[in-house]
Parts: C-alpha cells; sequence; structure tokens
C-alpha cells in the first residue's frame, strides 16, 4: 500500500483556481519533496491531504484512509506541521508539547524531542519569547509528539540558521529511521535535494513533474557536458518549459 | 488519551499568567456591588412599596442577584468567546484541528474552566456584599449555588455559539455586547424585582439570561420557585453546546 495516493485533485477558492489537477504517489518510508513557486498550491494540496480542507474533486488515500471519511483515524496517523501556526503567547515550550501528546495515545518522549530539536534549554521559554527559528522547531516538534507514521512538515526550515538547518535535516532523516514516511513542502532546493528520495514539482496547481532528483534532472532536458546540472538547475528549467508550454 | 483534563490544566495555567482575565472572572462581580453599595447613593434605603415580597428589602439587596447576573453575562458573553475568537485569529485553533482532540474537548474545557471561576467569583462577591455592605444572605445557600451553577453552564453553552462562529477576538467581542445588553434588558438589570412590568417579565422568563436572573431572585430570597426558568435553562443549554460543536470553525 502507497503512503500517499492523490489523484486529479483540483480545489478552488470562489473563482481561483487553486489546485487544478495534481497527482502525486509517495512510498512508505519516503522522504517526499514539494517544490514549487509561491502559489502554485503546494499548501493547498497538502491541506487537502491532511484534511484541513475539502478538495472539490479528487482521490485521496493515505495508508488507504479517505480524508473525506476517515478523519479522525487521520488525525492520528498524520503529524501536520503548518506552514505558519501561533500558539498563545505565555504558553511554554514544555507545557505546548505536554499539552498536544496528551491527545495522542503514544506519545513521543518530550525529553527526547526537545532534545532532539535543540530546545531543551528553552523549555520553560514563553511561546512569545522565542525566535522565529525556535517557533519553528517547536512546531516540528508538535508534528511529531503524536508518533505519526507520516510527518507533513511545509516549510520546515525556513527562518532557521544554517546550522539549525542541518540539525533538522538530521532530525528528519532519524525519524525516517523509524519508519515515518515524511512529506516535506520546501523552497530549498539544496535541502530538498539532500534529503529527499523523490520530488514532485508543483506548478500553477498541477504537477509538471515527479521522480526522483536525478530523474528530475534528466528529464529537464538540461545538457550535461561540462558540468552536471544540479537539481536546482534542473527545477528552473523545468518550470520555465512549462511557462512556455503554458503561454502556447 | 487525557485530552479533556490536559486542556483544562493548559487553560488554568494559562489563566493564572493572565491578571485582567483573572480580574475579569474572579472579582469583577465584587467590584461591581462593591461599587452599587458604597458609591452610589440610596442603596441602602428601605424599598417599601405594595409588594410583601420586596417592601422590606433595601435597592442593594436586590441588586446582588442582578450584579451576579450581569457577571454571568459578561464572562459567558464577552470574555469566554473573545477568548476563542483570539486563538482563531492567531492560528492556535487551526493547529489543534491537525491533532486528533476535537472541537467538543475545546469547547467543554473552556466551558468547565470558565464555569469554575464564575462560580467562585460569585461566592467571593456574595460574601464581600454581606460582610462589607451587610446586604441579605441567600435563605438557601445550596439552592442559590444550584441555580447559579445552572445559569452558568447555560450561559457558557450560548457564549460557545459565539466562540464557535466568531472570526476575531474582537469579532467575538462586538457580537458578545449586543447580545449581552439585549440579554441584560431581558435579566431586569434596569428595571430589577418588581418594577418589571408583568406581560414583560414572563417573557423574559423564556430567554436564557431572564430565567436566570428570575431563579436566581426567588432562590435568594425564598420565594416560592417557579420551575419554569429553571426548565428554560436546561432547554437552553444542550442544544446550544451541541449546534456550537457542529458548527465549530478552526479557522
Ligand atoms: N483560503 C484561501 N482563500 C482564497 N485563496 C486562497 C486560499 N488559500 C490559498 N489561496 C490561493 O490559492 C493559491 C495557492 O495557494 P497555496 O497556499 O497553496 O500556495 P503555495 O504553493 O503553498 O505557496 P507558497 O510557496 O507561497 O507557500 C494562491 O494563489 C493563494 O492565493
Ligand atoms: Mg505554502
Amino acid at each position: 500500500m502507497p503512503a500517499i495516493r492523490i489523484q486529479n485533485l483540483r480545489k478552488t477558492f470562489g473563482k481561483h483556481v487553486a489546485v487544478g489537477d495534481v497527482d502525486l504517489n509517495v512510498a512508505q518510508g519516503e522522504i517526499f519533496g514539494i517544490l514549487g513557486p509561491n502559489g502554485a498550491g503546494k499548501t493547498t494540496t497538502v491541506e487537502c491531504l491532511t484534511g484541513m480542507i475539502r478538495p472539490d474533486r479528487g482521490e485521496i488515500r493515505v495508508l488507504g484512509l479517505d480524508p473525506a471519511t476517515d478523519l479522525s483515524a487521520l488525525r492520528h496517523t498524520v503529524g501536520y506541521q503548518l506552514q505558519s501556526s501561533e500558539l498563545p503567547n505565555e504558553m511554554r515550550v514544555g507545557e505546548a508539547l505536554q499539552l498536544f501528546a496528551a491527545f495522542y495515545p503514544n506519545p513521543a518522549d518530550i525529553d527526547e524531542l526537545l532534545e532532539t530539536v535543540g530546545l531543551r534549554a528553552h523549555r520553560k521559554k514563553a511561546f512569545s519569547s522565542l525566535s522565529g527559528g525556535q517557533k519553528q522547531r517547536l512546531s516540528i516538534a508538535l508534528a511529531l509528539v503524536g508518533n505519526p507514521r507520516i510527518a507533513v512538515l511545509d516549510e520546515l526550515t525556513t527562518g532557521l540558521d544554517p546550522q539549525g538547518r542541518r540539525d533538522v535535516w538530521e532530525l528528519i532523516e532519524n525519524v525516517r529511521e523509524t519508519g515515518v514516511t515524511i512529506v516535506l513542502v520546501t523552497h530549498f532546493l539544496d535541502e530538498a535535494e539532500a534529503l529527499c528520495d523523490r520530488l514532485a514539482i508543483i506548478d500553477h496547481g498541477h504537477t509538471i513533474a515527479e521522480g526522483t532528483p536525478s530523474e528530475l534532472i534528466e528529464a529537464s532536458g538540461l545538457p550535461s557536458n561540462e558540468r552536471r546540472p544540479s537539481l536546482e538547475d534542473a527545477y528552473l528549467a523545468i518550470i520555465h518549459n512549462n511557462e512556455l508550454l503554458r503561454a502556447a | 488519551m487525557n485530552a479533556l483534563p490536559a486542556l483544562i490544566r493548559s487553560e488554568a495555567t494559562l489563566l493564572s499568567r493572565n491578571p485582567t482575565a483573572i480580574f475579569m472572572a474572579l472579582l469583577f462581580p465584587t467590584a461591581l456591588l462593591l461599587l452599587q453599595g458604597l458609591v452610589i447613593p440610596g442603596t441602602d434605603e428601605v424599598l417599601g412599596g405594595d409588594d410583601p415580597a420586596f417592601a422590606q428589602l433595601r435597592a442593594i439587596d436586590l441588586f446582588i442577584p442582578i450584579a451576579l447576573t450581569v457577571a454571568l453575562g459578561s464572562v459567558t458573553l464577552t470574555n469566554f468567546p473573545s477568548a476563542i475568537g483570539g486563538y482563531r485569529e492567531k492560528g492556535v485553533l487551526r493547529r489543534l484541528a491537525t491533532t486528533p482532540v476535537g472541537p467538543q474537548r475545546v469547547l467543554i474545557a473552556q466551558v468547565i474552566l470558565s464555569g469554575v471561576s464564575l462560580v467562585l467569583g460569585a461566592a467571593i462577591a456574595v460574601v464581600a456584599a454581606v460582610m462589607l455592605l451587610d446586604a441579605q444572605a441567600p435563605r438557601s445557600v445550596f439552592l442559590v449555588i444550584g441555580v447559579f451553577a445552572l445559569a452558568a453552564v447555560q450561559m457558557l453553552c450560548l457564549g460557545s455559539l459565539i466562540a464557535a462562529r466568531a472570526s476575531t477576538a474582537q469579532n467575538a467581542n462586538g457580537i458578545g455586547m449586543v447580545i449581552f445588553f439585549v440579554c441584560l434588558f431581558t435579566a431586569g438589570v434596569w428595571t430589577p424585582g418588581p418594577l418589571m412590568a408583568e406581560p414583560l417579565r414572563q417573557i423574559s422568563g423564556y430567554t436564557p439570561l431572564g430565567a436566570a436572573s428570575q431563579s436566581l431572585t426567588a432562590a435568594w430570597y425564598g420565594q416560592p420557585m417557579s420551575l419554569i426558568p429553571i426548565a428554560v435553562m436546561v432547554i437552553w443549554t444542550v442544544p446550544l453546546l451541541f449546534i456550537a460543536i457542529r458548527t465549530f470553525r478552526w479557522r
């Protein structure tokens, strides 16, 4: 059974088509990256697959669960880090984790989790006094505290310092070692290249490419004579080709 | 899974760090009563009049159930919904929506915590009024506590409906205020005790805060309790909470 299968997903907001036609296939135990320009429909796609919003059309299966009918099971299965979210100002780091841990039957060990996301020393800090990167780390920890089988992380390293990004990469790989499937939305191509087994590129609400990093480089059609094209080169070429195709 | 106790504990901790909210919950009714009793003249003169149930009372005696009613309304219709509206505005609810916790626990945790703090606040006010203003103590303490608790739950359920829908704290406050003033009118805040015209009194008895005010007044002065306002409160409670849970917005 695939971890996630999305077919012909469509979601509109009023007249605006946020997602026109997205297909995604994520295997269990994979780290899967979703790339694409701002406003391409990445967040909308993951909101549909986590059951946060209802799509207009399309089929979604998450470990066999349909978000429309098995929402409660889905909530136990999937940890979702929102692109932006807040906690009450006065809530402390340790308290937030304790609270969220109480929502799940088999939560992670909070001390361990604090250690892994590098917030151990900030356990007693109020949410409002955390730096942007620290909030981000807390947000990742909250997505993992329920020991989910799938973690969906939207822009997980945005706002982190270079060391923090590397720490989080390591964290993600460690989490994957435990058998968790990871879907991450990112704008950092080096991150995608370092972490992801497979990727999808979404543009204007459509999946325009899906495959391993080397398959995407191949698919970009870039010549690899003097220098092998990077994933970033490939990404930009694929987006550019899509623009030309759309214009035609 | 101990989600409900964890939510209550978490909210209680947050409340303990918020002096304004503590004041509103625990000391607002007391402040209201002391202001009326100590500052406004004439509140300790005997009313007289024809109605034997009220003739021996002073205005301040009548004012105790009214002050409790005002506190009931303000905490449940403005403070509590605007707290949840604020969570919605900030995205805290969206974060909770990704977990298995569900709207019913989020709402019920708030209802329980606000209910407990309201009862405590009311108790402080009554003790202060009896000791400092020499006001008449309730005839039946247990009956008053029971009626007040029921009224608190009922009003919190009404507040839940605002809390379930309001998009921001300000929005919740606005809606809450409008309903609050209508409720104050039906509760007879401007026409205490016997001053409200009888037909109006009967209609008001079917509204949430009107029923609360009438049963509270009756319980306080040991007048015969009518079951109608009690039934009215029970009937309001369940559907309001049910609708609130069903229509709860996470964003
Ligand atoms: N609730 C909403 N109401 C109206 N339009 C929306 C809503 N959510 C998203 N959109 C629109 O849908 C489109 C896709 O948004 P989405 O958030 O999915 O993009 P994204 O790929 O995640 O972008 P980014 O990289 O900037 O996070 C955008 O044009 C956005 O303005
Ligand atoms: Mg996004």
